[in-house]
C-alpha cells in the first residue's frame, strides 16, 4: 500500500501519441484504404455453392454472408426460396428442409435454401432490399409465416425490425442504446438509405471480414480461411429440437390474430411483393402451413378466416398464391416448423399443384 | 451510453463545439453539467434523482461542516448518506439473502423479504468521488467548495462518472474552476488516447471475453488446459476492458482541455503485489490507500496490526468491487499474497534476490489466480475451476490460437515501453505511429464485432 504512487500528468508518456499531421495523414490514408478496400478481389467467387447449403445458424445476422449467399445462388439455383426460419428449417437438419426435399423430388439442383432464421416480413423486407440485389429477375418463392400476424407476436411500427435486427439498416448504421434507442436507430436508419455513401457502405460491408466468431470454433485454422472463402460451411451445429410437437404436454394455442389492414408484417410482407416486382422477379407465394393442429376451436376458426382474407387481398393484385393443405400432426415440430417429412409432403403437394411454376415451365410456354 | 457508440460520437459532436464556445464563460460548468446529466440519463433518466440527491447533501453538508466546530458529526452525515445509498442500491440484496441464510441456520424460520433494487450505473465510482472530497474538506486538505454548479459537475462530469477514474477534488475542482485551454495538442492527444482505448475495449477485451465467456460459463464441462487459457485470457480481458475504458475517458477529457489522473500503468509488469496495486485501477487504489489504510493505521503500528490493515484494506477493496462472496474472497487472496510478500520482503531471502523477470512472472501468475474468484459465477464455482485446474484431464483447450497475436504484442510493447533505448524510440517514428494508428483503424472497422459490450467495471 505504501507503495503506490501516482503518476502526474505530465510525467506520462502515451503509447500512441499522434500530431494533427500525423492525424491528417492518417485520416486520408483511412479514407484512401476504406474507398479502395471494396474493389479488392481476396474473396475467390466459389465456382459452386454447395447443394442444401443454408446460412450457419450463427450468422444469421450477418447479412453480408447473405448477400454473397444470394448472389452466388442467383447464378446457379433456378428458384431461390426466400423466408424465415420455417424455409430455413428451424426443425430439420439441413439435408431434410423444403429446398433439399423439392431438389429430391426434382432430382436437379433446382432450389436454393435462402430463408434465415427469425426473419419476420418486415425485417425481410428490408434484407431483400438492402442486401440481397443479385436475386433481381431470378423466380423466387417466398413464404409468408401467419405465426407473425398472432396478437402475441405484433410490432409496432418499424419497432420490431430493430428490436432483433438492427444491422439490417445499412452498414455503416452502428448500435445504439439507452431510452431513445428506437428513435435513432430509425432517424439513423432513414438517414442511411438516403444517403450517398449507401452503395459504398454496402460495398465495405461486404468486405467486412469476421474470423472471430469462427476462430472460437475452429481454433487452430487459419483465419485467411474464414476471410478467404466465399462461404462460411453450412452446418448443422445450433440446437434443433426434431421431434414432433405432441410428444412434449402442449395446450391447445389460443391466440387472436391481426387484421391484414392493421398488421404492420403483412404491410411488410406487401412491401417485398412490391419490391420483388419492381425487380422483375417472378413470384410465388407461399402461405403457411401452420399447425392447426395445435390450435384450439376459436384460434382454428379465426385462422381460417385470417387465411381467407390474406389469399384475397394477394388474389386481388393477381400475386400468385399457394396455401398448402394441413400436413399431417405428426409431421410438425411446433406451431410451424415442419419436421423433414412434413416438408417432403410440402414438396410434394407444391410440385403437384404448382408443378408449371415450379419447374419453370410457365416461361417457357 | 457507452464511450464506443455512434451515440456518443453524436453527443460529442454536440458537446465539444458547444464547450469550446462557452469555455471562457461563467456557462462552461453549466454545460458541463447539463451534458454529463445527459450522458448519464441515457441509461436510465430515473437515477439521475440519486445523483442529484446526493450531490446536495454532500454540497451543503460539507459546507456546513468546514464552519462547524461539530465536523466529525457533519462528516458522519456526509458518509451516511453515501455510504447508505451504496448500501440500499448495491449490498441490500447480498445483506438480506445472508441474514436469512444465517437465520435459518440458527433455527430461525422467518425469512426477511429479499430486495433486490436496480444497481445504479457508476454508484461505487461516484459516491467514492463524493466521500474523498467531503473527508479532505475535513481533514483541510482543500476548501469547501461554494459554488454549486462546480461542485456538482466536479461529481459527475461525464468522461469518468460511470467507471472513473476516480478524481480528487484538489486535482479537477480547480479545473473546473480555470477553464483549461483546449490546444490543438491536447485535442490530438486526447484522440489517441481515445483510439487506444477503443481498440483495447473493442478489438482485444471484447474478443478474449468471447473465449473466457464460453469456459466460464460452464466450467464444469472444461478440463485443465481450457481453464488454464479461459483464466490467463480474463486477466487480458479486464486489463484490456478497464484500462481501454479508462484510456477513452481521459481521452475525451484531454480533448476537452482537461486532465484525469492516469489509473493504469502497465500493471502486468509489477514486480511485486504493493507495486501491482500501484499501478492496477490507480485512482481506487489510492483511494483505500487515503481513506481506508491510513486511517485504520498504515504501516506505522507494530507489525501484527500493519498485517491486519493490508487485510482488512484489501477485503474491504473486494467488498467494494460486488456484493459477493467471490469479491470479498478474491480481496482475500490479495491480501494474503500482500501480507506474504511484506514479510517475504523483509528477509534477505532467494525470493527478493531473484532476477525481475522472474518477479514479474511470479506477481503476474499470482494476479491472474486470484482473477478466477473475481470471475467465477461463485465462489463455488471458482473452488470448482481450481480444484478441475490441478485434477481434470487434459484434454484439448481449443484455444484460438490468434489470440496469442495481440497478447503478445502489448506484452512485447510493455517491457519495450519500460526500456530507454532504440527499441523504445522506435515507436515514436512517424511512420510507426501513423502505421499503428491506421491498422487499429482498419482493423476496427472491418474485423472486429459490430456489437457494442458493455464494460465489465460498469458493474460496479
Amino acid at each position: 500500500m505504501e507503495s503506490m504512487q501516482a503518476t502526474r500528468p505530465d510525467q506520462e508518456r502515451l503509447a500512441l501519441n499522434l500530431s494533427l499531421r500525423d492525424w491528417l495523414v492518417v485520416a486520408l490514408l483511412v479514407l484512401v484504404l476504406l474507398a479502395a478496400a471494396p474493389s479488392i478481389p481476396f474473396r475467390p467467387r466459389a465456382p459452386r455453392v454447395e447443394r442444401d447449403y443454408r446460412i450457419p445458424f450463427a450468422l444469421s445476422s450477418r447479412y453480408d454472408v447473405y448477400r454473397r449467399y444470394t448472389t452466388l445462388a442467383a447464378d446457379q439455383f433456378a428458384t431461390l426460396l426466400v423466408g424465415d426460419s420455417v424455409v430455413w428449417g428451424q426443425c430439420s437438419l439441413k439435408t431434410d428442409t423444403l429446398a433439399h426435399h423439392l431438389n429430391e423430388l426434382t432430382k436437379q439442383p433446382r432450389f436454393a435454401n435462402c430463408g434465415l432464421d427469425g426473419m419476420h416480413p418486415i425485417a425481410l423486407a428490408d434484407l431483400l432490399e438492402f442486401h440481397a440485389p443479385a436475386i433481381a429477375r431470378t423466380r423466387v418463392l417466398v413464404q409468408f409465416d401467419p405465426l407473425w400476424m398472432m396478437e402475441e407476436l405484433r410490432a409496432e411500427k418499424g419497432h420490431v425490425t430493430l428490436y432483433n435486427r438492427p444491422d439490417l439498416v445499412p452498414r455503416l448504421a452502428a448500435h445504439f442504446t439507452g431510452p431513445f434507442r428506437e428513435t435513432a436507430s430509425l432517424s439513423w436508419s432513414h438517414l442511411m438509405r438516403n444517403s450517398p455513401l449507401k452503395d459504398w457502405g454496402e460495398r465495405l460491408a461486404d468486405t467486412r471480414v469476421d474470423f472471430l466468431a469462427w476462430s472460437l470454433d475452429h481454433p487452430y485454422e487459419s483465419p485467411l480461411r474464414a476471410i478467404s472463402s466465399t462461404l462460411p460451411p453450412s452446418e448443422d451445429l445450433h440446437r434443433q429440437r426434431l421431434v414432433r410437437w405432441d410428444e412434449h404436454p402442449t395446450l391447445p394455442m389460443d391466440s387472436s390474430w391481426s387484421s391484414p389492414d392493421e398488421s404492420e408484417q403483412w404491410k411488410a410482407f406487401r412491401r417485398i411483393l412490391s419490391l420483388l416486382e419492381r425487380r422483375g422477379n417472378r413470384v410465388l407465394v407461399v402461405l403457411g402451413p401452420m399447425n392447426e393442429h395445435m390450435m384450439d376451436i376459436p384460434t382454428r376458426t379465426a385462422y381460417g378466416k385470417l387465411k381467407a382474407a390474406l389469399l384475397a387481398d394477394l388474389a386481388k393484385d393477381g400475386v400468385r398464391v399457394f396455401a398448402p393443405s394441413l400436413l399431417d400432426s405428426a409431421h410438425y415440430a411446433d406451431i410451424c416448423h415442419p419436421l423433414g417429412p412434413g416438408y417432403d409432403s410440402l414438396a410434394r403437394e407444391l410440385l403437384l399443384k404448382e408443378s408449371a411454376w415450379m419447374l419453370g415451365l410457365d416461361e417457357t410456354r | 451510453m457507452l464511450f464506443h457508440s455512434v451515440d456518443f460520437l453524436v453527443f460529442f459532436a454536440i458537446v465539444f463545439p458547444v464547450h469550446l464556445l462557452l469555455r471562457r464563460t461563467r456557462f462552461m460548468n453549466g454545460w458541463l453539467l447539463l451534458s454529463s446529466y445527459f450522458f448519464y440519463a441515457w441509461w436510465n433518466p430515473v437515477y439521475l434523482l440519486l445523483i442529484i440527491g446526493t450531490t446536495l447533501v454532500d454540497f451543503y453538508v460539507v459546507r456546513t461542516m468546514e464552519l462547524s466546530p461539530r465536523k466529525k458529526l457533519w462528516l458522519c452525515l456526509s458518509l451516511l448518506s453515501n455510504l447508505g445509498a451504496l448500501a440500499f442500491f448495491k449490498y441490500i440484496r447480498f445483506f438480506t439473502q445472508n441474514l436469512n441464510g444465517l437465520l435459518s441456520f440458527v433455527g430461525v424460520h422467518t425469512a426477511l423479504p429479499v430486495l433486490d433494487p436496480v444497481l445504479p450505473l457508476g454508484i461505487s465510482f461516484f459516491t467514492f468521488q463524493s466521500i474523498s472530497y467531503a473527508i479532505d474538506v475535513y481533514r483541510g486538505d482543500f476548501p469547501a467548495e461554494q459554488n454549486l454548479l462546480r461542485y456538482a459537475t466536479y461529481v459527475s462530469f461525464f468522461p469518468q462518472m460511470i467507471s472513473g477514474p476516480i478524481c480528487r477534488a484538489g486535482s479537477l475542482i480547480p479545473q473546473l474552476r480555470s477553464a483549461p485551454p483546449v490546444s490543438v495538442s491536447a485535442f490530438t492527444s486526447g484522440a489517441s488516447l481515445f483510439l487506444t482505448g477503443l481498440f483495447k475495449k473493442v478489438a482485444l477485451a471484447d474478443y478474449l471475453g468471447m473465449y473466457v465467456d464460453r469456459i466460464y460459463g460452464a466450467p464444469e464441462n472444461f478440463q485443465s488446459p481450457a481453464l488454464i487459457m479461459a483464466t490467463f485470457s480474463f486477466a487480458w480481458q479486464i486489463y484490456f476492458d478497464f484500462s481501454g475504458y479508462t484510456d477513452m475517458a481521459r481521452g475525451v477529457a484531454r480533448a476537452m482541455g482537461f486532465h484525469l489522473t492516469r489509473n493504469f500503468n502497465a500493471p502486468y509488469t509489477a514486480s511485486d503485489l504493493g507495486d501491482f496495486w500501484g499501478r492496477w485501477n490507480i485512482t481506487v487504489s489510492m483511494w483505500f490507500r487515503d481513506y481506508v489504510y491510513i486511517p485504520l493505521g498504515g504501516s506505522r503500528q507494530d507489525r501484527f496490526k500493519t498485517v491486519r490493515n493490508v487485510f482488512l484494506t484489501m477485503i474491504t477493496s473486494g467488498i467494494w468491487h460486488g456484493a459477493s462472496w467471490s469479491f470479498i474472497l478474491w480481496g482475500a487472496v490479495h491480501g494474503i499474497g500482500r501480507m506474504a510478500t511484506r514479510e517475504l520482503s523483509f528477509l534477505n531471502s532467494a525470493v527478493s534476490r531473484m532476477p525481475l523477470a522472474v518477479q514479474r512472472a511470479g506477481v503476474f501468475l499470482f494476479v491472474t489466480f486470484a482473477w478466477i474468484f473475481f470471475r467465477a459465477r461463485s465462489v463455488g464455482d471458482g473452488c470448482m475451476i481450481v480444484l478441475r485446474m490441478f485434477s481434470s484431464g487434459w484434454a484439448d483447450p481449443r484455444f484460438p490460437v490468434i489470440l496469442l497475436i495481440p497478447i503478445a504484442v502489448v506484452w512485447t510493447y510493455q517491457i519495450i515501453d519500460a526500456m530507454e533505448g532504440p527499441a523504445r524510440r522506435f515507436w515514436d517514428v512517424a511512420p510507426v505511429r501513423i502505421g499503428l494508428a491506421v491498422l487499429m483503424i482498419l482493423y476496427l472497422a472491418l474485423v472486429s464485432q459490430s456489437s457494442a459490450q458493455t464494460f465489465i467495471y460498469f458493474n460496479f
